[in-house]
């Protein structure tokens, strides 16, 4: 359970993070006790939807983007491994992978320990999420319409 | 940030992690051409070995550290779905199994804006991936060897 202190660096963080995005000029929906904040971005191909929360018990802000599409159950093995692939290609961040559900969810966790969360930061975390999000939700996507295969998915990022 | 600053920072965070590796009595190896660390840490079950670097051009800290043991070929998709199962239960990393030769790796990454490796910062990383990595790489090792099913696997 964070302190007294650690719950005010996460409110500070919280406030920085809504400063930026409203900087940004996006639409944004609150959940100030939750410390979360969602909105939606248009990417080249498809449309992100993203929420960033601030953790205070890690000091620890999470970018997370659900893809607008889920995997078909028949092809939860094919996406299992595409998740891994790109995971193996991408420098931070990760695309998280529900086998049960067939979502697929980026997240990016920065952590603000001994730092503040700063515009550069806040900027680095949502222009990396974006871009790596927007390298592969496409070919994700054609993945699961069955459009290309696993083999020609794993060609695009050899 | 010009590509000097930005050589200068990483050069300063690198400096950085080193001495907070020196205050914390880890025994590492350094190459500094490269702006890497190379330490170990003994785990409760398996010893984990962990790179650190120093990213100019990305402006990021890596922590990666490999498994020690290899995902046969006919088990790597078992291993994708185990390491998209971990993954998605821990707070920050993520286990990338390379499908192609099918080494695992955790993976920490940390951005170096406005920031450093402070005391605090280099003990969240290693007791982060220490935990995360601790609480599976006995359970992959055992699907590897067949002492765990998938099945057990995903409900443990």
């Amino acid at each position: 359970m964070a302190d007294e202190k650690a719950l005010l660096r996460a409110r500070m963080a919280y406030d920085n993070l809504r400063a930026h995005i409203d900087g940004r000029g996006w639409q944004h929906q609150d959940f100030d006790d939750q410390l979360s904040l969602r909105c939606s971005v248009n990417g080249q191909d498809l449309v992100m939807d993203i929420l960033l929360h601030v953790n205070p018990d890690f000091e620890l802000v999470t970018l997370l983007s659900r893809l607008p599409f889920n995997a078909p159950q028949e092809l939860q093995m094919e996406f299992a491994i595409a998740s891994n692939i790109l995971n193996s290609n991408i420098i931070d961040g990760s695309f998280d992978f529900n086998i049960y559900s067939g979502e697929m969810m980026f997240r990016l966790s920065c952590s603000y320990i001994d730092r503040e969360l700063t515009n550069g930061l806040i900027e680095y975390i949502i222009n990396c999420s974006l871009d790596t999000i927007d390298a592969a939700n496409d070919k994700l996507k054609s993945l699961a319409d069955k459009t290309i295969d696993l083999e020609q998915f794993a060609h695009m990022f050899a | 940030m010009s590509d000097e600053m930005k050589i200068d920072h990483a050069n300063e965070v690198y400096a950085d992690l080193c001495a907070a590796l020196d205050r914390s009595g880890i025994v590492y190896e350094k190459d500094v051409s490269k702006l890497v660390c190379k330490f170990t840490v003994n785990g409760a079950d398996i010893p984990m070995r962990y790179y650190i670097s120093v990213d100019t051009v990305r402006q990021v800290l890596m922590m990666i550290s490999y498994m020690p043991f290899v995902f046969p070929e006919d088990k790597r998709i078992e291993g994708a779905i185990a390491a998209c199962h971990s993954t998605k239960r821990i707070v920050d990393g993520s286990f990338d199994l390379n499908v192609f030769d099918g080494y695992l790796r955790y993976r920490l990454t940390s951005s170096i804006k406005d920031g450093t490796v402070t005391d605090a910062v280099l003990n969240y990383l290693i007791s982060c991936a220490c935990a995360v990595i601790d609480e599976f790489n006995d359970k992959f090792n055992a699907l590897i060897k067949g002492s765990l099913s998938l099945d057990e696997f995903l409900a443990s």
